[in-house]
Parts: structure tokens; C-alpha cells; sequence
């Protein structure tokens, strides 16, 4: 027999080709005559066969809800600066409609929009919520709309919803093709009044976010799918928002 | 199908998402974390062992990417670029681990002393316990290169670029990974179904048939 036995790392160079030519030959050799070191390199050669064996660990479901949240949150808190103000702008409107005050706000330099308070003879103060008044469905095919891609999720959607109508401040109307007006009139009746259309997303679907306001049921959120039409809702979910 | 004109973003290309994520797409980013959070999930418990802080580290990186994805510029493959953050978050926590003086690894007696002698194991399950086991037991950092070589099946360039070393440090780490192991995974071998490849007289010893084809880092496209 030539050599001497050779040891796991002296192998595992080998195979890696780590060592220098000469000892590599002299190993090889010794290799050939000696059945304990051609064990022990069967050995060697079989970890990396039992560690790709190894199953791969699934995700936990509680681990993917998680990361979905964080980047969520992450991706609200990294908002554009301009919230906060708009944000700070429209609950101070809200608390002048409360109160059916008027015009300039004192003090934080802030001069409320005439329009936003105006909201119509028959309008109390409670029909204007986030600084606007909501459009009847019944009367106009131009209702506050954006296309925001938030992706809502069941367990938040008021909250998000809250967050998207605060950070929406004044919404331009938009025209809103028939089939999604009949689906609103279909979802929240004839004589809904909107405060937000939103194209967005929920649960990983393509949705439209519809907020209305009610008198008796104050304001709701409803979740609807591409599919939502006259004939058919489509609703994902439904949702009221405080305030 | 889109309501009013919503690009789909799962047939894009990772760079692609990272661009549009970079630019104040709130999906883009999103579908990266889903594409690829499998596969990160596997490298961070492997490394780090304990499926809590593998959680936590797997969280921070995913962080760290979405803060960090203006500064991606394309010089590697996006997943190259991932798997590095998260393998990093992974070494931040065990080197933190390994300076705490209460938990300190075992030396090379006391693991000789409580290498696995029991009963043969039989199921996959046993498997990945024995092999997981085994994994805490030698350095991380020849763990991380064993985790993308051996268990992830990247090549030897692929996880020099993860790690950010030459090819041949990798190439040492496994080497001397894969020493330690031998011992302690020998009660395992013949049972993972393979053939056991006998010494070769060959110059080319492969420990494990590299994937022919494209490396298994480049760039995804759509859903694989």
C-alpha cells in the first residue's frame, strides 16, 4: 500500500481540487489501494448528497402574513411628505364643518376652501366627510376617482380606506364607465352618494374600492371585483368606516 | 384582467420590478418579495437555524431591500443582490449570537460526544432534523457557503458573488464543511434514495454534479 491514510479535510480538498499536484497524485494513489480511505471519501462524498436531499422548509403562513404587513406598513410610512399636511388640513375642516364655521383658520396659517364647505342647501354638517361632499350616484356619471393601487386587504380595509380618502384631499371627478356606475347602484343603491372610486387591488385581485355615504348607516366601504355589474355584485367585502 | 389600464406586474422581469418599485410602485415590490420568498426562506433558516430569528432576519432584509432598491444598479442579478442582504441579515445575528458569552458553540470533543449514535432514522422529517442538527454544528460561515452550494445548488461563483469573497475562499468553506459533516451525517448515508459515488480515479472529483444550463441566479422572469 502506498501513503499514508488520509483524513476528511485532506479529501474533501481533493474533491474541491484545493490541493497542490503532488500531493493530490500521492493521495490519489494511496486511494486506489486502501478500502478504509475509500470509505472515508464515500463518506465525504455523501454529505453533499444528503444535504441536497434535504426537503426545503416551506414558508409558514403566519411568516408570509407577516412580511406582507411589514411591507405594507413600510410602504405607508415611507408616503409622500405632503400627507401629513393634507392630512392636518382636512381634519381641520372637518372640525369646522362640526362646528358650521366659516373661513379662515387663525393661528396655523391655513385658509380652508370655501369649496369644500359648500355643500349644498340640503347637505347637514354630517354628509361632509374628509373635507368634500359626496356626488348622488343617481345624478352625474362623474364621481371622485382615482386610481390609487393600494392593495387593500380584508383585515384592513377600513383602515386603509381611511388613510386613502385622507390622503386623496380634494379628488378630481372622473368620467366613470356605465357598467361600474350600475355596479354601484347595484352594490350601494340608487340613491347612493360616493365619496371615493378607487381602481386598486384587494386580497391580489384587480378591484374597485367604492366609498359612499349614508345618512342612516353613516359611511361604508365596499370591495368590489371586475366582474361587479348590474346583473351581477362581484363584492368582495363590505366594510363601514368610523368617523 | 385589468379595470382601467393596470399593468400586470407578475410576467415582468425582477430588474424591471425593482425599476417600477423604485419609481413609487406599491405592487413591484411586493411581487418580488412573493417570487422569492421560498427560496430566502430556505437559505435563512438553514443558516441561522432557529426558525424565529431566521423570521426576524428574513423580515429586516426584506426591509433593508425595499429601502435600499434605488441603489440597485444592475451590476448583478437581482436575486444575486437579495440573497446577499439576506444572508448578510443572517451573519449580523449570528455574529451577534456567537459575541453573546452565554451561548458559546460547542467545541469539537463535546460535539463528537453528542453526535447522533440512536436509532437509524427512516423518515424525511428525521432527515432534515438529523441534517439541520448537524448544520448548527460547524461555523457559520462555512455553513452559508454550504447552505448555496450543497443544499441551494448554486455554483461556486454564484455564492462568491452572495458572499462577496473569491470563489476559492468558497470553495475552502465547503471543503472544510463538508469535512465536519462527513462524521457527523455518516449514519445517514445510502438513505437518500442517491447512489453513494465511490472515490474516482478521475483528476475531476466533483463532491456534487453542478447544474448544467443557465446558473441558477440569473435573472427571473415570469413565475418559474
Amino acid at each position: 500500500m502506498s501513503g499514508q491514510h488520509v483524513d476528511y479535510d485532506v479529501l474533501a480538498d481533493l474533491a474541491e481540487g484545493l490541493l497542490e499536484e503532488q500531493p493530490a497524485t500521492s493521495v490519489r494513489a494511496h486511494l486506489k489501494e486502501c478500502a478504509e480511505c475509500q470509505e472515508r471519501s464515500a463518506d465525504l462524498l455523501s454529505v453533499s448528497q444528503i444535504l441536497a436531499a434535504a426537503p426545503m422548509p416551506p414558508l409558514p403562513e403566519s411568516l408570509a402574513a407577516r412580511l406582507d404587513a411589514a411591507m405594507l406598513a413600510e410602504a405607508r410610512e415611507g408616503a409622500p411628505v405632503i400627507d401629513l399636511a393634507a392630512r392636518r388640513r382636512i381634519k381641520m375642516q372637518r372640525v369646522f364643518a362640526v362646528a358650521a364655521a366659516v373661513t379662515v383658520v387663525s393661528g396655523a396659517g391655513v385658509a380652508v376652501s370655501n369649496g369644500a364647505l359648500d355643500v349644498g342647501s340640503d347637505a347637514g354638517p354630517a354628509s361632509l366627510l374628509w373635507g368634500r361632499s359626496p356626488v348622488p350616484v343617481a345624478s352625474s356619471d362623474r364621481l371622485p376617482l382615482v386610481t390609487s393601487d393600494t392593495r387593500y386587504q380584508e383585515a384592513t380595509l377600513a383602515a386603509q380606506v381611511e388613510e386613502q380618502l385622507n390622503r386623496s384631499g380634494s379628488v378630481p371627478a372622473g368620467t366613470v364607465p356605465d357598467r361600474l356606475l350600475d355596479c354601484v347602484k347595484s352594490v350601494a343603491g340608487a340613491s347612493a352618494r360616493v365619496l371615493l372610486v378607487d381602481n386598486a387591488w384587494f386580497d391580489g385581485r384587480e378591484a374597485t374600492v367604492i366609498v359612499v355615504s349614508d345618512r342612516s348607516d353613516g359611511t361604508l366601504a365596499y370591495a368590489v371585483g371586475a366582474q361587479c355589474s348590474a346583473q351581477e355584485q362581484d363584492l368582495f367585502a363590505t366594510v363601514p368606516i368610523p368617523g | 384582467m385589468p379595470l382601467f389600464g393596470n399593468k400586470q406586474v407578475e410576467t415582468l422581469p425582477d430588474k424591471e420590478l425593482l425599476a417600477k418599485h423604485a419609481q413609487g410602485d406599491p405592487r413591484a415590490f411586493s411581487e418580488l418579495v412573493n417570487r422569492h420568498r421560498d427560496r430566502m426562506w430556505a437559505v435563512a433558516l438553514r443558516t441561522i437555524g432557529d426558525q424565529e430569528e431566521a423570521a426576524d432576519a428574513l423580515q429586516d432584509a426584506f426591509l433593508s431591500a425595499y429601502r435600499a432598491a434605488g441603489k440597485f444598479r444592475g451590476e448583478s442579478a437581482v436575486t444575486t443582490w437579495l440573497h446577499r442582504i439576506v444572508v448578510n441579515a443572517c451573519l449580523d445575528r449570528l455574529r451577534r449570537r456567537t459575541a453573546r458569552p452565554t451561548v458559546a458553540f460547542p467545541d469539537d470533543d463535546v460535539l463528537d460526544s453528542v453526535a447522533p449514535k440512536g436509532p437509524d432514522p427512516t423518515s424525511a422529517h428525521e432527515l432534515s432534523l438529523d441534517v439541520a442538527d448537524a448544520l448548527q454544528r460547524i461555523p457559520y460561515e462555512q455553513r452559508a457557503a454550504l447552505v448555496l452550494v450543497d443544499m441551494m445548488g448554486y455554483s461556486v461563483e454564484d455564492a462568491a458573488r452572495v458572499l462577496e469573497v473569491p470563489p476559492g475562499t468558497i470553495k475552502s468553506r465547503c471543503a472544510r464543511g463538508r469535512a465536519r459533516l462527513a462524521p457527523l451525517l455518516g449514519h445517514l448515508r445510502n438513505r437518500t434514495g442517491g447512489s453513494v459515488v465511490g472515490p474516482s480515479n478521475d483528476s475531476q472529483v466533483r463532491a456534487v454534479p453542478r447544474q448544467a444550463g443557465p446558473s441558477v441566479l440569473e435573472e427571473g422572469g415570469s413565475a418559474s
